[in-house]
């Protein structure tokens, strides 16, 4: 079997695992990738709720920022950001949004934004979004990132809304929550994965587990021909050719599969 | 290479390990499942619910009403439950906005209680259950399911309940539960007018049928 085909299966294995909370299966565990646990047919709980709970107002509560790091912290010192090319919901989404965005990013504006050299900084927001939303602001002004989170919107928000009609009338936050959802939308659509490259909190928590994953994409730079097919495939950006231990690599293996001198490969322990 | 790879493992190791202890010594996946799975705080859902306020003498998940609402019925007055949990921001907005301005009461909104309230002309009993006390008698969190009426584990959610003949003639507990901030655009007048109105007629009803009861 292919390695995408298997990536496909994976993938739809866990959107159905993700939503075993339809069938009453309800753990205490935390999801190693983002979804929310307001979706009524969730089986665990968003790790960044729990972070956000141990640190909201002027509080600290050990266990609760403890568990989902560490939870994160044991599948990313596997696997590092494979969850979020594998297992991920979010990611199998932007899966399918991802022809449409390669397809616009052929067009010339689209190329040209994308060649800017500032276009790397913008990785770095999903540390500030970590930082800034998910720690300090429940911290100091009570104000959380769950509260306008664009994935709780789409599976926690519209499902709750379906599934108990007209029990349930939009807050104060919908309005936020649903421009910011928009927004959401309208980048996965424009770029690939641009969700899991720039804003995810919980890629930002993965990233760094990358430099020292058991399981690893490695390039042989001796060897390698640089006809750079490898980042055209890419969904993330990657100069793949001069990686290494790369935090933005998710190891989808597109690059291992298209690599025509087979320099690329996976590398385990 | 060597040194790469006793990284690698001492990370891994340390990893597991700490995350096996916490599973094993510690009561987080039961904290998780209860106070974060199985709940919804329904300002981070971004919601707020649209029900109507019927009372009711079945209770949501067909177990006895808690021997402390027996007691405070018995003993001290109709009752008025909130149900709060950490990191909610509707649950803080009732606290701060209605429930400490309107009952006049001071209190920390992390710790769980019951307080006896004579304000505005109404006589009942406030009990204020937070679920992430963990000084919270079990007693107390359990009441939630028995009392969620819509089975949505919404989060706040208040109830209030009295006392009332029911269709066989004996006189037994009676309740609605609402659920978030109950009123649509922040009518906070209107939510003040709607607990007014519930706490009274409980306390009319409690008062009525109170003789019946205690037998």
């Amino acid at each position: 079997m292919r390695l995408q085909i298997k990536r496909l299966w994976s993938q739809i294995l866990f959107v159905i695992g993700t939503n075993l909370g339809a069938l009453g299966l309800k753990t205490g565990f935390c999801y190693p990738f983002f979804y929310c646990h307001a979706c009524p047919a969730a089986s665990g709980a968003c790790p960044l709720r729990a972070i956000e709970k141990s640190f909201y107002d002027h509080s600290f509560n050990w266990k609760l920022l403890l568990y989902p790091v560490l939870l994160l912290g044991f599948v990313g010192a596997i696997s590092g950001r494979a969850v979020c090319g594998w297992v991920c919901p979010i990611g199998f989404l932007q899966r399918g949004t991802g022809n449409i965005a390669r397809k616009i990013r052929k067009k010339p504006t689209v190329a040209k934004i994308g060649q800017l050299r500032i276009e790397p900084f913008f990785r770095y927001i999903k540390y500030i979004v970590l930082i800034g939303l998910v720690v300090v602001a429940p911290f100091f002004i009570k104000f959380m990132f769950t509260d306008v989170c664009p994935v709780g919107m789409l599976v926690g928000t519209y499902p709750l809304l379906i599934v108990y009609p007209g029990k349930f009338i939009p807050n104060p936050f919908f309005t936020i929550a649903l421009i910011i959802f928009l927004l959401f939308v309208i980048l996965i659509f424009i770029i690939e994965r641009g969700w899991c490259r720039y804003f995810c909190p919980i890629g930002a928590i993965l990233a760094p587990f990358n430099k020292i994953s058991l399981i690893r994409v490695s390039v042989n730079k001796d060897e390698c021909i640089h006809c750079n097919i490898c980042v055209s495939v890419c969904p993330m950006g990657i100069d793949v050719p001069n990686m290494d231990r790369d935090p933005e690599c998710i190891l989808c293996g597109k690059c291992v599969e298209k690599c025509p001198k087979n320099v690329i490969k996976f590398e385990r322990i | 290479m060597n040194k790469m790879l006793v990284i690698q493992i001492t990370a891994f190791l340390l990893i597991a390990g700490s995350l096996g202890g916490m599973l094993v010594f510690t009561d987080i996946y039961e904290d998780v499942q209860a106070k974060i799975v199985e709940t919804i705080c329904l300002s981070c859902a971004k919601l707020d619910t649209n029900l109507p306020v019927e009372f009711t003498f079945t209770t949501a998940n067909g177990k006895p009403h808690p021997d402390y609402i027996i007691d405070i019925l018995k003993n001290r007055g109709p009752i008025l439950i909130q149900f709060g949990e950490k990191a909610c921001a509707s649950c803080e907005d009732m606290i701060n906005h209605i429930i400490k301005p309107y009952f006049d009461l001071q209190f920390d909104k992390t710790i769980s209680f019951d307080v006896d309230i004579s304000i505005h002309g109404l006589n009942f009993t406030y009990v204020y259950i937070y679920i992430d006390d963990e000084a919270t008698p079990q007693e107390r969190i359990d009441s939630y399911d028995v009392y969620d009426v819509e089975h949505i584990r919404g989060f706040p959610m208040f109830t209030v309940i009295t006392i009332e003949y029911d269709h066989s003639g004996i006189i037994k507990p009676f309740f609605a539960s609402l659920y978030g901030k109950f009123e649509p655009n922040d009518n906070y007048e209107k939510m003040t007018e709607t607990f007014t109105e519930l706490i009274k007629n409980s306390e009319e009803l409690r008062n009525r049928n109170l003789p019946g009861f205690d037998k």
